[in-house]
């Protein structure tokens, strides 16, 4: 059975490997999140141009964004964790990220009932 | 005020930097930054969840020709819908984790997961009737 390390050992834990793995959830999600919006826009071309323009000129721009802020992010929460400095919540960038993804729902909604 | 100690010495010592008031009395306190890193990895993953939710809706809309259209319609409309609800519950608790991560409060119980299963297993047995 595995037992939590006792307090007095030293860390066990690399806070630079911590950083590089939430960059890298958040790469994933953002490519996700990039081919998606494309490969929707493409779907609901073949009903509406208009609406399909806009499934990539809502969420497209927020995407490119956050990917463009990420790297800088990672590299300033790689220096926060090595000098021991607080975190800042990811606000601006969950919010960002969220209002992307629901920004699709009533396009496609759109979509379906309106053409 | 805020003060940074000494965090990660021990399991959980990022948990000792803590934030006082005027009195000295603790209220807050900076959290292990890999809870809150933890955190965001599993709001990343429920938004993703979302993306996919939303994905099928549209799919199903598109390239499931042999659904009568009312079927169809109806179930691409609540995987979308479903979607979008799953991204804005996971930017809430998101929030409300990282604030009782920095209370030293219990974390939320996350009582929608199950039931967004049960909305899944409802839409695939719709969808196995309507087939």
């Amino acid at each position: 059975m595995t037992q939590w390390a006792p307090s007095s050992m030293p860390e066990p834990w690399d806070r630079g490997l911590q950083s590089e793995r939430t960059t890298l959830a958040w790469v994933r999600t953002l490519l996700s999140l990039l081919i998606a919006d494309v490969a929707l826009a493409r779907l609901t071309a073949d009903r509406s141009a208009f609406l399909a323009i806009l499934m990539l000129a809502i969420p497209m721009p927020m995407t490119l964004h956050l990917l463009n802020a990420l790297g800088s992010r990672g590299t300033r929460i790689e220096r926060q964790l090595r000098d021991s400095l607080p975190l800042r919540d990811a606000w601006k960038f969950t919010s960002t990220l969220t209002w992307a993804v629901v920004a699709i729902a009533p396009l496609e909604l759109m979509t379906l009932f309106v053409t | 005020m805020r003060s940074a100690g000494t965090p990660g010495a021990v399991l959980g010592g990022a948990a000792e930097r803590q934030n006082e008031s005027v009195g000295g009395e603790a209220v807050e306190e900076e959290p292990d930054p890999r809870f809150s890193l933890a955190n965001e990895r599993t709001y990343l993953a429920w938004i993703r969840t979302a993306l996919a939710l939303i994905a099928a809706g549209v799919a199903l809309d598109a390239l499931a020709g042999r659904i009568s259209e009312p079927a169809r319609l109806t179930v691409s409309a609540a995987l979308i819908s479903v979607g979008a609800l799953c991204a804005l519950a996971a930017h809430s608790r998101w929030r409300r984790v990282q604030v009782a991560l920095r209370c030293r409060r219990p974390l939320p119980l996350l009582r929608w997961s199950v039931a967004l299963g049960y909305v899944i297993a409802v839409i695939g047995v719709v969808l196995i009737v309507f087939v």
